[in-house]
């Protein structure tokens, strides 16, 4: 194996940021300055070090690690900053009520050991009641030998004994203090009460301990919450056929409901994650208009976005996950189902699910429901909200629209832009006699206004900025057809059509 | 029909027209000694039932436009619901106001005749439609789903989605074509959309609106549509007392009609009573473009212009 190293520039010093195991054997350490190195090893090949990749890489590991537990996150580098053999980065997770389905603790470890192994990754694993004693045992208890190491229940204390006290995540000087003073295993500071340990070392020092052994609570923030309602699907062997895989969705769907049912809630977004083989992830992420538990039609849902998922070589374990629900009262869903199987087609029942149907494949937020804001200016006379997502229900008359203003003489398309138009006309407070829009020249026969529209001096808004006044006319050209033209500050612009 | 087809090639030969096809039905049936009428209306109601496909044995809901000439050229009476309607501009490849007009008149019509408050559902690649203005077309834009989509496919995806909505009472599509394969699955839903729906009459009714981007390369495809529309824009009339510019005119041509012959009529829309009326063009007779005078020259023009008046 060539001898390969990461370089880190420290403030215009190279430096050794990480090195391989064959410039390891060579006597290379991390935080060895290149010149040195290079000495030591002539045939020393280099790679600068990008912590922000490192960064990236090691979250996406922590992302398919998900497949075990939800509660799964990188360590934060600020941890552990020596660069011995504690350094470098790391996973933490919390595993509580999860190895059964694996097979007990160790079958975990060593199944992630192989699937890490596999990606082309070195690692070593520890578990343990508590997480600093799990860091710990990873960290300094493994070899290459015995990558994993388990930690019984309660036994941290004398696990941790023979064990450094750089493995307490402490900062370097702290460590190196301790080494001085001759406290070299923790053993040492067991006795030791935190009233002589504080003055001396810092309260981290003590907190650290504590915690190791469990007499201190820690808990894990995870990369992303976990839904609170999740199902898994595990595969014996990985799959890649759609037909598999719709299967398995509409499974884990049927659970997930039932889940739901006894909840009393309803899924407003639905997260399905597939963890493929070669250690990524995909993700279909859809959201509901109104809280849903009906398998039937959640099912439906993922089945226009279910192509969108790139098996790879296969895929492993399939978790759904309702990330976002609201209550959601029990409800007969037998008759309707009765009601679906007599005649009607597969389609959608209701508005709300055809809103869905749509949004899901279409892509969020594109049925929109138009709303009357109270605005003289065309273009901001109205606005879109997405349809569904309001209480008020669907096809109720909406009186508002009575307020809006001369109907009649606003055109039934609006341009998004007003378009510049080349127009002559006779007098300068005249209408056009004639324009030429997107090169076709319009004879203006007959025409109506001014309407004079002033910008809204009292909204403020920076993108937009001020709108100057605008005289609008209504006009017919010899074919009969309609426009709405106006001229602001000397040009004239289109910006609609009537029918 | 294949019996039809067969009489019309033993009695009249190839060339026959479609004036043959009944008379020639008439003739086979005349023999078993039933009068020429009654032959007649049976094989006619024998034809429509042919022709309205899936529905045969029941009569097709239809929404009357409220203006004779119209209503007695199609089929049932009215314009046909539960089915597809093609309507497209003359210069398709440019925006065109007209169309949207027509479509919009179609639908406040719809309204008239079924006022039960289905939503409509309107997918377009290019979100213009201005809801304040459908207000004054006589419809109520808080009943509008706009959908936007990003191809034709979506589009036709979009409306067919629709159509299988019962609590909708329209579907448009802004489509910039639409083969016979996609039309005749629009047809298709749309009339099952009818056959499920025995209480609420009606079903949903598709509209698709040509409206092209770019110029027509080659000729349109055969359509799988019920009627074919185009609508061309005509000058206007004012008339005392109302404003200058007159209400909408359309040129309007049923391209196509299944079960009804193609025609041409020269019609006002008059939004604030919702209806169609026959516009004087044509009640001389007369479909051409009526004379304007001077208008076109820089005199007529200035003539024009002291007529302006300032919108109250």
């Amino acid at each position: 194996m060539q001898a390969l190293a990461l370089v880190a520039d420290e403030a215009g010093r190279l430096t050794l940021a990480a090195v391989n195991a064959a410039a390891e054997a060579g006597g290379l350490t991390p935080g060895l300055p290149l010149a040195e190195a290079r000495a030591l090893l002539p045939g020393l090949v280099t790679v600068p070090h990008e912590p922000q990749a490192d960064a990236r890489a090691i979250a996406a590991l922590a992302a398919w690690c998900a497949r075990y537990t939800p509660w799964a996150a990188p360590c934060s580098t600020a941890e552990g900053e020596g660069r011995g053999a504690g350094g470098g980065a790391g996973l933490l997770l919390d595993v509580s009520g999860c190895c059964h389905l694996f097979g007990g603790e160790r079958a975990l470890l060593e199944d992630l050991q192989a699937r890490l192994t596999r990606f082309g990754y070195s690692a070593r694993l520890g578990m343990a009641d508590t997480l600093g004693a799990a860091w710990a045992m990873a960290r300094y208890a493994t070899s290459a030998a015995h990558p994993c190491v388990v930690v019984l229940p309660g036994r941290q204390r004398a696990a941790l004994a023979s064990l450094p006290p750089a493995s307490l995540r402490l900062p370097a000087g702290t460590v190196e203090l301790m080494d001085r003073l001759g406290l070299r295993r923790l053993e040492d500071l067991y006795p030791l009460s935190a009233a002589v340990l504080t003055p001396r070392f810092g309260a981290l020092a003590v907190h650290r301990l504590a915690q190791a052994l469990g007499q201190e609570a820690e808990s894990l923030s995870p990369r992303q919450a976990p839904a609170a309602h999740l199902t898994r699907q595990i595969f014996a062997e990985p799959v890649s056929d759609p037909d598999d895989l719709a299967r398995a969705t509409t499974l884990l769907l049927e659970h997930l409901c039932r889940e739901l049912a006894r909840a009393g809630r309803g899924a407003r977004q639905l997260e399905l994650t597939a963890y493929r083989s070669d250690g990524s992830l995909q993700r279909l992420t859809l959201g509901t208009s109104r809280p849903s538990r009906d398998a039937r039609h959640l099912r439906r849902l993922f089945t226009e976005k279910l192509p969108r998922l790139d098996a790879g070589f296969g895929i492993e374990v399939m978790t759904l996950g309702a990330t976002l629900t609201a209550p959601l009262a029990a409800q007969q869903m037998e008759l309707r189902r009765e009601d679906d199987a007599a005649g009607a087609a597969a389609g959608a029942q209701d508005i709300p699910e055809l809103v869905d149907r749509l949004d899901s494949r279409l892509g969020s937020g594109s049925v929109r429901a138009p709303r009357l804001r109270e605005s003289h200016l065309p273009e901001r006379a109205f606005a879109l909200t997405p349809a569904g997502r309001d209480d008020a229900a669907p096809g109720k008359a909406n009186d508002d629209w009575q307020r809006t203003p001369h109907p009649k003489l606003r055109p039934l398309r609006l341009l998004t832009r007003p378009e510049p138009v080349e127009a002559l006309s006779l007098l300068p407070d005249y209408p056009p006699a004639q324009f030429r829009w997107r090169r076709v020249l319009h004879q203006v026969v007959r025409a109506e206004g001014p309407e004079r529209l002033l910008g809204e001096w009292w909204r403020s808004d920076p993108e937009e900025g001020e709108i100057p006044e605008r005289d609008y006319f209504r006009v017919e050209d010899s074919d009969g057809r309609r426009y709405w033209l106006f001229r602001s500050e000397g040009h004239w612009f289109l910006h609609g059509l009537f029918g | 029909m294949s019996l039809l087809l067969r009489e019309k090639g033993r009695v009249f030969g190839a060339a026959a027209g479609a004036a043959g096809i009944s008379e020639s039905a008439a003739a086979a049936l005349d023999a078993p000694g039933s009068g020429p009428a009654v032959g007649l209306a049976a094989l006619r109601a024998q034809v429509r039932r042919l022709e309205q496909g899936r529905g045969a044995g029941r009569t097709r809901p239809v929404a009357p436009l409220g203006l004779a000439a119209l209503d007695a050229a199609l089929p049932g009476g009215g314009l046909p619901l539960g089915a597809l309607h093609e309507i497209e501009g003359e210069r398709a490849e440019w925006d065109d106001g007209a169309t949207l007009g027509f479509c919009l008149a179609l639908l406040a019509r719809l309204d008239k005749a079924f006022p039960r408050a289905g939503q409509i559902l309107w997918v377009s690649r290019r979100g213009d439609l201005y809801p304040p203005a459908l207000a004054g077309q006589g419809l109520d834009p808080g009943r509008f789903l706009l959908v936007r989509a990003a191809s034709d496919a979506e589009v036709l995806w979009a409306l067919e989605e629709g159509l299988r909505c019962r609590r909708l009472a329209a579907v448009v599509g802004e489509v910039e074509g639409l083969d016979r394969l996609a039309g005749r699955r629009l047809q298709l839903a749309a009339e099952a959309s009818l056959g499920a729906a025995g209480d609420s009459a009606g079903g949903v009714t598709a509209f698709a609106l040509h409206r092209r981007f770019r110029p027509l390369r080659q000729g349109r495809a055969a359509s799988a549509a019920l009627s074919r529309w185009r609508v061309t824009a005509a000058a206007s009339q004012d008339q005392l007392g109302e404003s200058f510019i007159g209400r909408p005119r359309w040129r309007l041509d049923l391209l196509r009609c299944r079960g009804a012959a193609p025609g041409s009529w020269q019609v006002e829309w008059d939004d604030a009573a919702c209806g169609f009326s026959l516009a004087p063009a044509l009640r001389d007779g007369s479909l051409g473009a009526q004379p304007r005078g001077e208008s076109g020259t820089a005199r007529g023009m200035l003539a024009d212009f002291r007529n302006f008046r300032q919108v109250g």
